[in-house]
């Protein structure tokens, strides 16, 4: 996979690089995994709270992911760690 | 890799182009009190343009133009005018635009060869950090080429330079 | 099918793909050509007009949900007045794209590649052009929503990376020109917000039917948003004569940032994130042309359609020969072609379909538009 890209900068230096990458982004966005886009937080952008720039960290999270479809939405307690907060 | 440009008032063309390059140093060790070859050339020619190619074909390296740091005119040439120079060297996409420019008393020639910096190795560290002390003195101010162009150019400021 | 629906924020980034991949080329030039020291002031009354306009928009198309312009076209006037509209829609898709494209590759030309020719570098994007239109429309419009945040980022980075070398009296005289000139003269500077184009186009694709409205709304803002900084980085940057005889005028802005010793020539990574964000918006325009096309005529084969396009944007791109003629064509004809078709003829079109389907209802009580029979 590496070759493809030192071929293409051989012919177009940087340039084709570039295109290179554009190309390798656009399968990459492409991809299905089980039925969840490989891209998922960053590229279909469905709620503004589950992007992929901006998330929660883990502790924070109380809503599943978005791009999974689950029937629960909320997998903890609202402040699951009690022992933080006393 | 060409380090600075040197302009004089020429004998037969037009101007005299001074280059200066250097070559990073090829073995392991970094002796502390020697420092990095450099070579001095001066050409004659009507433009910069033609000035590079001349250079480029005795030179067994292709001249790049990008790390140039600074620019030395003689004063005799900018009492001349050095407006047609500043117009190709903006328009010359390698060179970048935070060049220093400096104006000497003397030729651009004798500056060149006579610049030999005690505290440094190596003489690219040198013209880099050379202008900063204007951040500490008086003397001098931290002029570059796209400053230099733009107050030419625009017909409410007039453009400055180094004197040395 | 699932081929076929877009997100909300995939819209958005599909809009703002337009002006900010011409931000990159010539835009703020030619706004600051026009009205040298009120350029922020004009730009800040386009894009509240833009703003008006969008809403306008917005009611027209209310009327006819999930329909885009041709089938309001054929509402209108039946077949031949949709088959007029999509030869000009087709006409400006593969307009724009020979023109950004011929445009780009000269400028990457001049700085990158100065002994090779530019219809080498035009090959190379048209086959990644054809490469990505065949793995899918979803595809390009995935890639380009990631790609449009760094985007902006570095936009706003020149900004303020550049604020060392700003003189801020360079917006001093504050009308410019003179009123009449930042106004009135001023509103052919519409022609930056030609993503509207995309706009009209949008309501089959869009998973979200209610989205339309704030889809307008936010792109028009980030779009005036964007437009607004990289006109003023320019201006403040350099006086007028020098900003209006450059060829890459924010690149060349961005060649100016020094952070001490260490980030000294960041310009290359700021190259190559325009060339991929360019790349996606040749893509995406290319693949609403064959889009435009396939629904005038109702072809089965549709393997053939990128190949035959690609050979009529390689050759309108090769017909300015040389730079000067480039600019004529980038300017002068790209800025009326965009303010009549998108702003002219369209809305034109939604006025008069909202007419007479006011008239239709009054006569017959329900109106119906099949979309099957279309």
């Amino acid at each position: 996979m590496r070759f493809i890209f030192i071929f293409l900068g051989y012919i177009a230096g940087f340039f084709g690089i570039a295109l290179g990458i554009f190309v390798y982004l656009c399968i990459l966005t492409n991809l299905k995994s089980f039925g969840v886009p490989y891209m998922a937080p960053y590229a279909p952008v469905t709620k503004v709270n589950s992007n992929g720039y901006f998330l929660d960290p883990v502790w924070r999270r109380e809503k599943r992911a978005d791009y999974l479809n689950t029937k629960k939405e909320k997998a903890q307690n609202h402040i699951s760690m009690k022992w933080r907060y006393k | 890799m060409q380090l600075l440009f040197g302009f004089d008032v020429g004998d037969t063309e037009r101007i005299k182009v001074t280059f200066q390059f250097t070559m990073p140093n090829s073995s392991g060790e970094n002796n502390p009190g020697e420092t990095a070859p450099s070579v001095i050339d001066t050409v004659e020619a009507a433009c910069i343009e033609s000035a590079v190619n001349l250079v480029n074909t005795f030179v067994s390296k292709e001249v790049n133009l990008s790390h140039c740091k600074i620019v030395v005119f003689s004063e005799e040439m900018a009492k001349q005018g050095i407006s047609k120079e500043i117009y190709s060297l903006m328009n010359k996409v390698e060179v970048r635009p935070d060049t220093n420019i400096i104006i000497s008393t003397s030729t651009a020639e004798e500056y060149i060869t006579s610049v030999k910096p005690s505290l440094e190795n190596l003489v690219a560290k040198f013209y880099e950090i050379l202008p900063r002390s204007s951040e500490y003195t008086g003397y001098t101010s931290d002029i570059h080429l796209i400053d230099f162009f733009n107050k030419l150019e625009s017909m409410s400021e007039e453009p400055i330079a180094i004197l040395r | 099918m699932a081929d076929k629906k877009i997100g909300n924020f995939e819209a958005i980034a599909l809009i703002l793909t337009v002006i900010v991949n011409h931000v990159v080329l010539n835009l703020p030039k030619n706004i600051i050509a026009s009205s040298s020291s009120s350029s922020i002031i004009n730009v800040l009354f386009i894009s509240i007009i833009a703003v008006l306009i969008g809403y306008f928009v917005c009611k027209l198309l209310e009327r006819f949900p999930k329909l885009d312009i041709l089938d309001i076209a054929n509402f209108l006037g039946g077949k031949w007045l949709k088959i007029l509209t999509g030869i000009l829609f087709l006409g400006y898709f593969l307009f724009t794209v020979s023109v950004v494209l011929r445009s780009f590759s000269e400028g990457l030309k001049i700085i990158f590649f100065p002994r090779s020719p530019v219809a080498a570098i035009m090959i190379l994007f048209l086959i990644t052009i054809i490469i990505t239109n065949k793995i899918g429309f979803q595809a390009i419009v995935r890639s380009n929503l990631f790609m449009m945040p760094i985007f902006i980022f570095t936009i706003l980075f020149i900004f303020f990376a550049n604020v060392g070398n700003f003189t801020v009296q360079r917006m001093l005289p504050l009308l410019g020109n003179g009123a009449f000139t930042t106004f009135f003269s001023g509103l052919s500077n519409l022609f930056a917000f030609g993503g509207f184009a995309y706009l009209y186009f949008l309501p089959p694709y869009l998973k979200d039917d209610k989205g339309l409205k704030k889809i307008t709304f936010a792109s028009i803002i980030i779009s005036g948003i964007c437009l607004l900084f990289s006109v003023a980085t320019l201006l403040f940057l350099s006086p007028n004569s020098v900003i209006t005889e450059e060829v890459f005028p924010l690149y060349l802005a961005s060649r100016n940032i020094e952070f001490g010793r260490f980030f000294q020539r960041l310009d290359a990574v700021f190259l190559l994130i325009w060339i991929i964000s360019l790349t996606a918006y040749l893509s995406i325009s290319f693949s609403f042309a064959t889009r435009v096309f396939q629904k005038l005529l109702n072809f089965e084969y549709t393997k053939w359609y990128t190949a035959l396009f690609c050979l009529f944007i390689f050759g309108f791109a090769l017909i300015p020969k040389n730079m000067y003629e480039l600019i004529f064509v980038e300017n002068v004809i790209y800025q009326y072609v965009v303010l009549i078709l998108i702003f002219g003829i369209s809305l034109a079109l939604l006025v008069f379909a909202n007419i007479k389907y006011n008239l239709l209802e009054k006569k017959k009580g329900a109106v119906s538009i099949d979309k099957a029979s279309i």
